[in-house]
């Protein structure tokens, strides 16, 4: 069984993401040691991108960081195999479609093959699809497709089909950031979504609080630019604790 | 000129290139909008008010001007496509005009859009004023400031300009940010695109609307001369001016096609927006299409000294027509591209646009692999009235080298 799959089965899931070279990949590292010290088994690792469409301020400003620090794909990737070396967790990639066009599709399948159990392309929608997933097959690695507020039954059908880990649930209509409330059509859609596949689903966008973790009715949330603002970019010692302190607080 | 039907196929991909690579979110808001651009395709309602607002408020159709003295200094029987004599000054109208019929037939209540040069913000502007659309436009904060009379004229106009800090400054982060708030605000909001780049059905869409310029210049320059013209020349930024007037004549085998990008201080060093002269296929802005990169993937900052071209993308049937070999590109420097300016104005009268004067200078670079007495058609897509400041500039600053 898919090791997300394994992770989600157990207990409702806190999946926290990470922008990988921000402000450096040691400290990335670092951090993801914090959170695995916290219980945290699956992490989303973000592939810093310049033109990061899907994200707000808050991951857009941490990617120009991390580029603008020489952070390159093959360095997240390297840390990745390190990560998982070293803590067996699973790992996510979140990465655009340019920085896999780039690579090809199937170089990159095989690359990431060494420590990715699923990835997440924020802007490859699922018509799009096509181009990625046979190569991901090939190499046992999740395909993950993105519910939006507007999805039709049909197509939440649709994608249940190709979702090996989990659907990725957005919150709402927007970009990422962390958001005080959801509205109760936010509720009211991911019960549907839930209802309607059988698959795993993990809500995203706007997660900040216990509060949003606890009520959101799905198998496992994932948390972004809420995480991301914990983090000082000249004080790591200080972003590590409070990265630690809003971890804890969310699972505990 | 009637535009009265469009394209036999309609399809999002221009061999590999094309496609729709955006949020999921936004998929719902292009299918929407392609379903409805199909059914209007036939819609002979909506092509009689867009023809009749073509004409009675954009002011078509836009002279072919004979050029006798830049004919005489170059061998060549020169004409211009007089889009500059457009209403706003540049061929951006006509798209906005359809595409703001779109936004009505969506019944959408608020349009957004990015603008480089400022030329497509006014358009759009202009539109939004005219239908009574509420309009915000993006605007990277370089652009804001250089083309700050355009700025005032989209506020004029009753649009809320936003500035955008983040990347370059320039029209790829204004794009950024109209993308961000489209997804943000899908249900009420139509984005309109002002070039034939982003993702499927734009790319279509906004050749369709553009296609006007090449089918009146086709038909005028057979008036005037009897025949097909040997070459025809346009600037290349995102691509909208060039595929309207490419696009009437890419099944004339005897017509050169020629597309002049901005190659800025040179393409040797770095700073050029030459996307399909020194770039290679990549993803931005929702499609394949010829990109300019680094060797990670990352999307490199691009120059010109027109605005307009100052993008590191290009729209994707370009690309196509680059690896089709139906079209030539070429870079422009920024120099090249002030002294053809200059040609135009002390031989003809004509100040064009900063972009378009690559047009006119990759034609003069051509004029010697014609033969003699060929006939070309160079596309002026704007007039320069926008870009006195930095002409100004860059005169003054050749003044002080010299």
């Amino acid at each position: 069984m898919n090791k997300i799959k394994e992770i989600l089965k157990e207990k409702k899931t806190l999946i926290p993401f990470l922008p990988a070279g921000y402000p450096s990949i040691n400290a990335t590292k670092q951090f993801v040691k914090v959170l695995v010290s916290c219980g945290i088994k699956v992490v989303e690792l973000g592939v810093p991108f310049s033109d990061p469409v899907a994200d707000g301020p808050t991951i857009t400003n941490s990617y120009s960081f991390a580029i603008q620090n020489g952070t390159k794909s093959e360095d997240v990737y390297l840390m990745a195999d390190e990560l998982k070396d070293e803590f067996g967790i699973a790992i996510i990639p979140m990465l655009y479609y340019n920085l896999i066009y780039n690579k090809g599709e199937e170089n990159f399948a095989k690359r990431i093959s060494s420590f990715a159990d699923a990835v997440i392309v924020p802007d490859l929608p699922f018509k799009e699809s096509h181009r990625l997933r046979p190569h991901l097959e090939k190499f046992d690695i999740s395909y993950v497709p993105f519910a939006t507020p507007n999805i039709k039954e049909e197509d939440v059908k649709k994608i249940s089909d190709y979702a090996n880990a989990f659907i990725y649930a957005v919150t709402v209509f927007g970009i990422t950031g962390a958001r005080s409330n959801y509205s109760n059509d936010t509720y009211t859609y991911l019960e549907r979504v839930k209802k309607i596949s059988s698959k795993y689903v993990a809500a995203g966008f706007g997660v900040s609080s216990k509060e949003q973790f606890d009520n959101l009715p799905t198998d496992a949330v994932i948390i972004g630019s809420a995480l991301v603002k914990q983090i000082e970019p000249d004080n790591i010692e200080k972003s590590k604790a409070n990265i630690e302190g809003l971890i804890k607080n969310i699972i505990n | 000129m009637e535009v009265k039907k469009l394209d036999k196929i309609f399809s999002g991909d221009f061999g590999k290139f094309g496609g729709a690579f955006v949020p999921e979110t936004l998929i719902y808001a292009l299918d929407e909008l392609e379903d409805y651009y199909k059914k209007i395709k036939g819609d002979r309602e909506f092509f009689k008010e867009f023809n009749n607002l073509l004409t009675e408020y954009a002011g078509r159709p836009t002279p072919l001007t004979w050029a006798p003295n830049f004919s005489k200094r170059f061998g060549v029987n020169t004409y211009l496509k007089r889009e500059d004599l457009l209403h706003t000054g540049a061929h951006k109208l006509n798209n906005c005009l359809g595409q703001g019929l779109i936004t009505k037939g969506l019944n959408k209540k608020r349009v957004i859009a990015e603008t480089g040069a400022g030329q497509h913000g006014v358009a759009t502007a202009t539109v939004c004023a005219f239908l009574k659309i509420p309009c915000e436009v993006y605007m990277g904060s370089v652009d804001y400031e250089r083309q700050k009379l355009n700025v005032f004229r989209m506020e004029l106009l009753g649009a809320k300009v936003n500035k955008v800090d983040s990347g370059s400054k320039t029209l790829k982060d204004a794009m950024n940010e109209a993308l961000r708030d489209w997804v943000t605000n899908i249900n009420t909001t139509h984005y309109m695109i002002g070039s034939a780049a982003g993702p499927h059905p734009f790319p279509t869409i906004v050749r369709d609307f553009q296609r006007i310029i090449g089918e009146e210049a086709r038909l005028q320059i057979f008036k005037s001369t009897g025949a097909l013209p040997d070459a025809i020349f346009a600037c290349v930024g995102g691509g909208s001016n060039s595929i309207g007037l490419f696009k009437a004549f890419v099944e004339d085998d005897g017509v050169k096609i020629f597309g002049a990008e901005a190659a800025g201080r040179g393409i040797e060093t770095g700073l050029h927006s030459a996307t399909l002269s020194a770039g290679r296929p990549g993803v931005l802005h929702g499609s394949l299409s010829y990109l300019l990169q680094n060797s990670d993937g990352q999307v490199e900052e691009a120059h010109s000294i027109a605005p307009g071209l100052d993008y590191p993308g290009v729209g994707p049937e370009h690309s196509y027509m680059k690896d089709s070999r139906r079209a030539i590109y070429e870079g422009i420097t920024d120099d090249e591209a002030m002294c053809a300016l200059e040609i135009l104005a002390k031989e003809e009268g004509i100040i064009c646009a900063l972009e378009s004067a690559h047009a006119v200078a990759l034609a003069i670079k051509k004029v010697k692999e014609l033969e003699k007495d060929s006939t070309i058609i160079i596309n002026l897509s704007g007039r320069g009235d926008k870009d006195m400041q930095t002409i100004m500039k860059s005169m003054e600053a050749k003044n002080e080298q010299n």
